[in-house]
């Protein structure tokens, strides 16, 4: 009758003709997600260099309180001031951490931001038809979550060189900083960021690319349905949403379209662990890690944010609180 | 003195100018619109104008020896392996045209392979809002702006729709699950960018449907009845009369959340 039932005989004709007429999809998949994340990387890559060449170590070390917990959790809350996506937060992350930022402090800024903001919990809660317990509760767990992490983070890898990647930039900081703060004028600052900025561009963009590029490539090629079989199962549903929201790599302020679209196939708590996983961890922001953080560090922060998203879900799942909410 | 030339520089400014170009270009020809959700044009603007510092900025690096440089020797970890992804958006963003994420993807087993009807009402099982204007009119045209309102609320206040009459206008979609006698009508909405598209659309009954070619473009008209679809009560246009689409619409998206 249509095109479709000709996939059944699969000839070599057949996939060829298959990848050709995906390319355009893929193309416009791939150029979507890059035109939409590119304003917030813009504006991650200009803060950072800013960060960098107007702020003292000194500055973050007074501004920062004593307690660690407190440092922790009042990072958790910066997003809902400077409201930024999962791409923008990974080179401020950086940056600050360079700057002399807790390593745990920074991880708690960098997995809250991209969640705990007015827009994610406005766009949450419209999603889901104004059912701001919805949105509050995938905001407070993402807060929860986060605070784990980051102590976890903090008794795993209390020295930032464990904790960070070397990169050459590192050496320009340390001539930065040679130089007193006073010495360098504004202009030449200035004139130092809008460098920084280019040189930072194009480190962190070659990581959003190719994390767009895998994400794409899964969108295109591999079907919805090929996880809705699993949805009703309280443990494995859980699992496949995860797995979905990593490999999707959408932006936080949209994927609470996407969980509601599969609220009535899959299981309540699967689609919280979606929506929190989602921001935090994802193929495209994971590969900007790589420019961040050491292997260690990641491979850690993956196990955690996996292992707490999942056990929330299925904890979830089988306080059956879905019934009532839902 | 010896005149410096940096490759590297000059290879980002060619990059940024591409990238420049490409989103202008789509701005200035309407077509940003099928990339991303009008929302996002202030940013996007936004983003041209940062691009175009970055530009200027690595345009005077080329023929500058910059201390920045000379202090980190940049030009040396910068291999050329690391232009590669820029230079396969570029690639992509030049050598195709700009297309509707048609059914094409619904066929190829692609993004939303496939639409299920159910998650519709579930999307919207709680709303809150009414819009009297839209609840109160016997006779309702679906159009770019309103079509996910529309479609909400449908399946939110059923009852209400009931005996309605309904213009909807999209392409033809079949579920395996369907009736000869059923189709779907479908938009794709785009909440942010084409990454997200999610096709929404009616059921349409009519004896005649069978013959109405899953991708075609097609004005539906009919009542709005409430019909048991695998397992939940969804709205069911039954047709009373129905317009083919000579040209689809070079955007095909709906719009949610404007």
């Amino acid at each position: 009758m249509n095109d479709y039932d000709s996939l059944a005989n699969v000839s070599f004709y057949n996939l060829f003709s298959i990848f050709f007429s995906n390319i355009e999809n893929f193309r416009m998949i791939f150029l979507g997600i890059v035109i939409e994340a590119l304003p917030f990387i813009l504006i991650g890559v200009f803060v950072s260099a800013l960060i960098n060449n107007f702020v003292s170590e000194d500055f973050i070390r007074r501004l920062l309180p004593k307690n660690k917990l407190a440092g922790i959790v009042s990072a958790c809350f910066v997003g809902i001031l400077f409201p930024i996506c999962e791409c923008g937060i990974v080179p401020i992350t950086g940056r600050l951490i360079k700057k002399g930022l807790p390593v745990p402090t920074a991880i708690a800024l960098m997995l809250a931001a991209p969640v705990i903001n007015p827009v994610v919990a406005f766009s949450t809660a419209s999603a889901f038809n104004g059912s701001w317990i919805i949105a509050g509760l995938r905001l407070s767990l993402a807060f929860i979550i986060t605070i784990l992490i980051s102590l976890v983070i903090g008794r795993l890898f209390s020295n930032k060189h464990i904790a960070t990647r070397a990169t050459h930039s590192d050496t320009v900081d340390t001539i930065v900083e040679k130089d007193s703060e006073e010495k360098i004028s504004i202009a030449s600052k200035l004139s130092n960021t809008l460098v920084d900025s280019c040189n930072e561009f194009f480190d962190m963009g070659k990581y959003l690319l190719t994390g767009a590029l895998l994400s794409t490539f899964v969108q295109t090629f591999v079907p919805y349905n090929s996880i809705s079989s699993i949805g009703q199962d309280p443990l494995s549903s859980v699992i496949a949403m995860m797995a979905f929201a990593f490999g999707l790599s959408v932006c936080s302020t949209s994927d609470a379209f996407i969980a509601s679209s599969f609220a009535s196939t899959f299981t309540f708590g699967s689609i919280l662990s979606f929506m929190v996983l989602g921001p935090m961890l994802d193929m495209k922001n994971m590969i900007m890690f790589f420019k961040v953080f050491s292997t260690r560090l990641i491979v850690t922060l993956v196990v955690l944010a996996v292992f707490f998203c999942g056990v929330t879900g299925i904890v979830m799942n089988y306080l059956l609180l879905g019934g009532i909410i839902l | 003195m010896k005149i410096h030339f940096n490759n590297d520089a000059f290879t980002k400014s060619l990059i940024v100018a591409g990238f420049v170009y490409f989103i202008y270009s789509m701005m200035v020809s309407n077509q940003l619109a099928m990339y991303v959700n009008p929302r996002f044009f202030p940013l996007i603007q936004a983003s041209i104008l940062l691009l175009c510092i970055l530009l200027v900025v690595q345009i005077l690096q080329i023929f500058s020896h910059h201390k920045h440089h000379a202090a980190c020797g940049c030009s040396h970890h910068n291999h050329t392996w690391v232009f590669i992804p820029f230079l396969i958006a570029l690639f992509l963003a030049f050598a195709f045209s700009t297309t509707s994420l048609d059914a094409k993807i619904v066929d190829n087993k692609g993004l939303n392979t496939r639409l299920n009807l159910n998650n519709i009402p579930m999307l919207s099982t709680q709303s809150k809002q009414d819009s009297s204007a839209i609840d109160s009119s016997d006779y309702i045209a679906l159009n770019e702006t309103n079509f996910m309102n529309v479609i909400t609320r449908m399946n939110n206040k059923r009852e209400d729709y009931i005996g309605k009459q309904v213009e909807i206008t999209g392409f033809v979609y079949r579920e395996p699950t369907m009736k000869p006698s059923q189709i779907a009508i479908v938009r794709y909405a785009l909440v942010c960018c084409s990454a997200d598209a999610a096709p929404f659309g009616l059921l349409c009954e009519n004896i005649d449907m069978y013959k109405f070619k899953a991708n075609s473009w097609l004005t539906i008209t009919g009542t709005i009845v409430v019909e048991n679809y695998k397992g939940a009560e969804i709205p069911v246009i039954k047709v009373t009369s129905v317009e083919p689409v000579e040209t689809p619409p070079q955007n095909q998206y709906v719009y949610p959340q404007n």
